[in-house]
């Protein structure tokens, strides 16, 4: 069963996105923020990680970054949830290879369907 | 279920928690109810006597009861271990919790069960209480979601589009997001009368026999749809309206109308899905209006709301599509350009709701002769067009005929009057060679105009061969050119000397129009003129040639008025006959300055006579300020001396080629020497044109020609030219 991991701060956000992946027939695991991810990937590596940008203690830019620093042959791909308002964020991700965008408020449906093609390798484009 | 319910304990706290609610046990442990091990603490006691197992070691010993709810079984190894249920309110028993512990040296629980109960109590009910609230946050969790998914919907389904191709698109994605977000086996958009039919179907879920069940949609649902305007859902298998509509089919359908302006339904939304895999519910059906709305506003977009027909642009894609089969499937297809006739003395003679429901009739008429294949749309006003799939010139012309007889039968009968309504139709072939749809559309309708031209109510097919025909769809292509050149001013005005024979009468000049290609080069007027005359842009033309002329010229008003020279600008017949060129041309006259008496109209005959009342009208008040009018062409067309006693000019303009053959033509020369005396007779200046050299001139002045012009005496130059000198002149004659 393929691994996702969810990186999130609110509860509900992490409860509503495990729910929908789970029913898809993925295995999930959850962290808080960056550090707490940061510490899970150590145990293993998951198959997609999906992250908020806005976190305490580590965010969302500084675990890309991290993953990039401490995993540079990543295999998985990153989804980053954003909110509208965040466009500035494209500048840093740019240089960030596999890594794509979705918008808050997540459809999970879409989500879900974006994970399936991902691991399928038949995703075609960034999702807005 | 029962694990998944299990999973969402955090069980970090049990550990911490159970030990205290059992004291003295060696072994804590929460199997499912298949007996799989979930969870397990040991004691380090129970550990160092490797008795860790737990119910795993004999499973050969028997549970016995043990008091209310709790059992207990004598291991082999001396352990005593107790398990009760961990039950929840809706799901029953969902797993067991078990309690080892040592026999020797105490069993305080043989002895009390009361306090072994209370544990047991404790422990279900905090496990209880989580997953029950875990379970809940989930439902309320899911439910959540899913409203939001709907909404994302909503949402993202789009309903704006601009053309037509993004509006097929929009529509396929719009019953993709049924089928996709209902999760059911098909979805399907159809609307009968508009040949609209997209469906989707969803693989995983797909519904045995799709092509049975879209029938049945585009039938008996699609009637009960049509008669109710209301949805229709059918979730029960014993349901009598599901045998009415479905026949023996079993699968759970929701449809809901598509609807048009009035309110009347001209299509269905449907989803329908395997018995067992969707019932559909209120918000379903909710959530599907929505979408049905979404589809009637991509819809109207793209239809004629008066007879509910495909518009232009509709057609013009269904016939993109059409042309491509012609390539690959060597296809051959026929359009049709129908126009009813006179459609607009209905709407004086009856009112415009007369004259609509007139076009209503024929649209309602033409699709009853169509087939299913074939394309309808309202192109216009008072046209259609119509594609017949797969059909040669000659069964085109059959159905043609048939649909002017049908036209025929029609009449139009209002407060006493009757009307007999016809109908011309152009056909056209779109075959293999057929270049493009804005050609072979323009072909068929060029077929429709000459089968007007022809006397009305008949069929005129376009053919490659025929030159008239061909000279207009050359026409059709100098439209464009000639719009493009109004907005962007691809215009230029020239100007030709017309030479006073008496060395004291004024000079004459005449404005000329000339169009500028992609380049700059100058255009003639025969390339362009013949088009815009055909295409009613002579107006535009006529406006536009005024207000520059008029513009060019009024810094030079005052030496115009010196020299006394006359600027003759030509007018078109349609110029007559347009809404609001009267006014238009005073107030440009009075913003220019210009003395209108050194403004002079010319007009051909053929133009004068063919809208006479018009032309006169249009004279008179021209003149009533000053202007002045010439009568153009004479002698060319159905002269008649009759008409310059009516119409109110003041020069008569010899027609050309009488002129150019006067040194060697003995009837030319008397012709032009009628017309000369007649004019003069009626207190006329005669104007000569195509004057070519010398001779000609010295003929024309001693028949007693006042004007002569052509190249001999001074070829076209740029406005710009004319205006310099005629500064130059004012000068000198004041100095």
């Amino acid at each position: 069963m393929k691994r996702i991991m969810i990186v999130d701060d609110h509860a509900m956000v992490l409860r509503v996105l495990r729910l929908g992946i789970e029913e898809a027939g993925y295995e999930v695991e959850s962290a808080a923020n960056g550090s707490e991810c940061l510490i899970k990937l150590c145990n293993g590596l998951p198959d997609f990680l999906v992250t908020d940008i806005d976190m305490p203690r580590m965010s969302g830019k500084e675990l890309c970054l991290a993953i990039e620093e401490q995993f540079p042959d990543r295999s998985f791909p990153i989804v980053v949830l954003t909110s509208r308002t965040e466009l500035e964020h494209r500048d840093w991700t740019a240089s960030i290879p596999n890594l794509s965008f979705m918008e808050k408020p997540v459809s999970v449906r879409r989500l879900v369907s974006f994970i399936g093609q991902s691991l399928a390798g038949t995703a075609k484009a960034v999702s807005s | 279920m029962k694990t998944k319910l299990l999973k969402t304990l955090s069980m970090e706290k049990y550990e911490r928690l159970l030990p205290r609610v059992f004291p003295g046990a060696v072994i804590l442990e929460i199997r499912d109810t298949q007996g799989e091990l979930f969870w397990r603490i040991c004691t380090d006691e129970a550990s160092d006597q490797g008795k860790t197992e737990g119910a795993d070691a004999d499973p050969v010993v028997a549970w016995s009861p043990f008091g209310t709810g709790i059992e207990r079984r004598h291991m082999p190894c001396g352990q005593t271990q107790f398990r009760a249920a961990l039950m929840l309110r809706e799901h029953g028993k969902i797993a067991w919790l078990m309690a080892a512990y040592d026999t020797q040296p105490s069993v305080p629980m043989s002895t009390a069960p009361d306090p072994l109960r209370r544990s047991f109590a404790d422990a279900n009910a905090f496990m209880q209480t989580e997953i029950e609230l875990q379970a809940e946050c989930n439902q309320l969790a899911a439910e959540i979601t899913e409203r939001y998914e709907e909404l994302n919907l909503v949402y993202s389904t789009k309903d704006q589009v601009e053309y037509f191709e993004e509006g097929q698109q929009a529509l396929a994605r719009l019953v993709h997001n049924c089928a996709d977000y209902l999760d059911v086996g098909l979805a399907a958009l159809i609307c009968r009368d508009r040949g609209l039919i997209i469906q989707n179907v969803n693989s995983s879920e797909a519904p045995a026999d799709v092509d049975i069940l879209l029938e049945l949609l585009r039938t008996t649902i699609y009637d009960r749809i049509e008669s109710q305007v209301g949805s229709v859902v059918l979730n029960e298998t014993d349901d009598v309206e599901r045998q009415r509509l479905m026949g023996g089919r079993s699968e759970n359908v929701l449809a809901n109308p598509i609807v048009d302006d009035h309110g009347t339904a001209i299509g269905l939304l449907a989803v329908i899905a395997r018995k067992d895999a969707h019932t559909f519910s209120n918000g379903d059906r909710n959530l599907l209006d929505v979408m049905a709305k979404k589809a009637s506003r991509i819809i109207h977009t793209h239809h004629d709301s008066l007879t509910g027909l495909m518009n232009r642009a509709g057609f013009e894609y269904s016939l993109v599509s059409s042309l491509a089969s012609t390539r690959s499937k060597n296809h051959q297809h026929c359009l049709m350009h129908i126009d009813i006739d006179q459609l607009h003395v209905v709407n004086d003679l009856m009112g415009h709701q007369e004259g609509d429901n007139l076009i209503r009739r024929v649209a309602k008429l033409l699709r009853g002769v169509l087939r299913d294949t074939d394309f309808l749309a309202r192109l216009g006003g008072d046209e259609f067009g119509v594609l017949l799939s797969n059909c040669d010139v000659d069964q085109g012309h059959t159905i043609a005929e048939k649909i002017r007889n049908f036209i025929h039968e029609l009449t139009v009968i209002s407060a006493s009057r009757q009307l007999d309504v016809t109908a011309s139709i152009g056909i056209a072939s779109v075959n293999r060679g057929t270049e493009g749809i804005v050609g072979v559309m323009a072909s068929a309708e060029i077929a429709c105009k000459a089968a007007k031209d022809d006397g009305r109510d008949r069929i005129q097919v376009f053919q490659e061969d025929n030159t008239t025909l061909v000279r207009r769809s050359e026409e059709v292509e100098w439209i464009g050119r000639v719009q493009e050149a109004l907005r962007e001013d691809k215009f230029a005005l020239y100007c030709q000397a017309v030479a006073p024979l008496d060395d004291d009468a004024p000079e004459h000049f005449e404005i000329l129009v000339r169009m500028l290609d992609d380049n700059g080069e100058v255009l003639a007027p025969s390339l362009f003129l013949p088009a815009a005359e055909r295409y009613q842009l002579m107006p535009l033309v006529d406006r536009w040639v005024i207000h520059n002329t008029l513009n060019a010229l009024s810094p030079f008003r005052d030496a115009i008025l010196t020299t006394e020279c006359v600027f003759c600008i030509n007018l078109s017949g349609q110029s007559f006959m347009n809404t609001g060129f009267l006014t238009f041309v005073t107030d440009e006259l009075g913003r220019s300055g210009i003395a209108p008496n050194r403004i002079c109209f010319e007009v051909t005959e053929t133009a004068a006579i063919s809208n006479i009342d018009e032309a006169i009208k249009f004279m008179n008040a021209l003149k009533s300020v000053g202007c002045r009018f010439s009568l153009d062409d004479f002698g060319a067309g159905l002269s008649s001396f009759g008409y310059l006693k009516v119409l109110p000019v003041d020069y008569l303009k010899i027609d050309g080629s009488f002129v150019r053959e006067v040194t060697s033509d003995t009837v030319s020369l008397s012709m032009v020497h009628a017309i000369c005396q007649i004019g003069k007779t009626m207190g006329l200046s005669i104007v000569a044109e195509y004057v070519g050299d010398q001779e000609t001139t010295d003929v024309l002045q001693k028949i007693g020609v006042d004007y002569v012009q052509g190249f001999f005496i001074g070829k076209p130059a740029p406005l710009d030219e004319i205006t310099d000198r005629l500064k130059d002149d004012a000068q000198a004659a004041s100095a």
